[in-house]
């Protein structure tokens, strides 16, 4: 890892998006350009000088395609990579894209390539072909490692990219999103309002039918909630004179007894008894039997024979 | 002759030869086509709110349409609200049913307990959607005897419509001290 430059990191990221479009290109648009296996071409690679701007760059490059060229009936072909000026030069017009140039890019080093005619010993870096010379047939002596393989040129304007950089492509790209969103809302409108007016009619429909309804609904509930009121205003705080009753009912039977204090808060009566000769076992017993109280208790007050009885009545 | 040149052939080279002028004609789409999005996103969002409203109240008409509404039961809650309310007395504002409560628990309590002293609390109003009532809160403090307790306690008895006990308490053995907080209830009527 220490090995690897900051901008050989740089050059690997920047080529990853360039790498996808080239296989959507590929993909969409394989094989439309035509390629020229049989003139023979020269290459020059000529990387940029100094520091120079995309445009002037591009100056660069078609100056330099030109002036390189040394035939004057010739043609050329040129494509500019980051790293500089790919040119092929050929004495003849050429038939389409030099094949060289239309061939998959290859690993880092040299490498002997069969072309469609001729053979080729090509220097390779960063996929990128620094170097390409042609060798005649007479004096090879090696055999070609693989045939030149034309699936996804390295040197060709990518459509795509071109395409891409241009604001026409954008225009369009966001004419055609609009147009997309805009028959997404007028199916979104064109069904709300459908719906809206089918509720619309039910409503119509429905209304005279359940008007008479919706009043007496209306009255039944009034009414209701009076009673509701009523009842509990009632019976919020409890009725004293009933609960006490209960308590004397089930006390009269065990002997003589005599209130002392009656206290009433919320459900909760509290009574000072005396209670003479009375079982205050049974008295409890006799207390929590009874339906309506939720609970009850008896502890002893102040002299002989007074107790204090504390009972729970539900709602 | 001179050959005139229109202004469109003129903005179209323009647009051609001009790559500023076609970012900002791209630029000037993009803000055109987002405010028209917003405007139809805003309402659609309307529509359907409105829809769904729409569509709700028609279900719920539906709803009761289906139920056939039981006209015994309204009757018949009908009459037991015109029974009980003929038990209340009516009173036209708070301070209205503060002075008849005063009125009649003195009337009523007055000759049971001695060295009475009245106390109003105050006064509420209690709502429902067709009427309203008027409560009033009062302690009562004095010495009651103890032949008297059970009149006492009968006039608050469950069988009265209008009148609750909120506390109470009665010490026999201290000088046959009493002292109750009454709640009161009255039918409220508009003055006008």
């Amino acid at each position: 890892m220490a090995n690897v430059s900051r901008n050989d990191i740089n050059l690997f990221l920047s080529n990853k998006p360039n790498r996808l479009l080239a296989r959507i290109e590929q993909y969409f648009w394989a094989n439309e350009e035509t390629i020229d296996g049989t003139n023979l071409c020269f290459y020059v690679f000529k990387p940029f000088p100094g520091n120079l701007s995309p445009k002037q760059k591009k100056s660069w490059a078609a100056l330099q395609s030109q002036s390189l060229s040394p035939f004057e009936y010739g043609d050329r072909y040129y494509y500019v990579s980051a790293k500089g000026l790919h040119l092929w030069v050929s004495q003849k017009a050429l038939a389409g894209i030099p094949e060289t140039a239309a061939q998959t890019s290859l690993e880092d080093g040299t490498h002997i390539v069969a072309g469609e005619q001729h053979l080729y010993q090509q220097i390779w870096q960063d996929e990128v072909m620094l170097e390409c010379i042609v060798r005649s047939s007479e004096s090879n002596t090696t055999d070609p490692e693989r045939k030149i393989d034309t699936k996804r040129p390295w040197a060709m304007q990518s459509y795509l990219q071109s395409n891409l950089k241009s604001p026409q492509a954008w225009i369009l790209i966001t004419t055609f999103i609009f147009l997309l969103a805009i028959v997404w809302y007028a199916a979104a409108a064109i069904t709300l309002f459908a719906q809206n007016e089918y509720a619309a009619m039910q409503n119509q429909r429905l209304d005279p039918l359940v008007k008479g309804q919706l009043t007496q609904r209306k009255e039944f509930e009034e009414h209701e909630q009076i009673l509701n009121l009523l009842q509990t205003w009632r019976s919020g705080h409890g009725y004293l004179p009933e609960s006490l009753a209960l308590i004397a009912v089930a006390i009269n039977p065990l002997g003589d007894w005599e209130i002392k204090e009656i206290s009433w808060q919320e459900n909760r009566l509290v009574l000072q008894l005396n209670t003479g000769e009375m079982d205050i076992a049974a008295l409890v017993t006799e207390i929590e039997s009874i339906p309506s109280i939720t609970s009850a208790g008896i502890k002893p007050h102040g002299g002989t024979d007074n107790f204090l009885l504390e009972a729970s009545f539900n709602d | 002759m001179i050959n005139p040149i229109s202004p469109s052939k003129i903005s179209i080279s323009e647009f051609r030869n001009n790559p500023r002028l076609r970012w900002m004609t791209l630029a000037a789409l993009a803000l055109i086509f987002f405010s028209t999005i917003s405007w139809f996103s805003d309402l659609i969002t309307q529509m359907r709110t409105d829809t769904a409203q729409a569509v709700n109240f028609s279900s719920g008409l539906q709803k009761i349409s289906d139920q056939e509404f039981d006209t015994a039961a309204l009757n018949e809650v009908k009459k037991e609200v015109n029974q009980q309310m003929i038990l209340f007395p009516v009173a036209s504002s708070g301070s209205v049913a503060e002075a008849q409560a005063l009125k009649e628990l003195e009337e009523a309590l007055g000759p049971l307990i001695t060295k009475k002293r009245f106390n109003l609390l105050g006064s509420k109003k209690l709502n429902t959607d067709a009427t309203f009532f008027w409560q009033v809160r009062l302690e009562i403090s004095g010495q009651l005897q103890s032949a008297n307790l059970i009149d006492l306690l009968s006039y608050f008895d469950s069988t009265q419509t209008h009148r609750r006990l909120n506390a109470f308490r009665y010490q026999l053995n201290r000088s046959n001290t009493i002292n109750l907080v009454a709640d009161l209830l009255y039918l409220g009527a508009d003055d006008e």
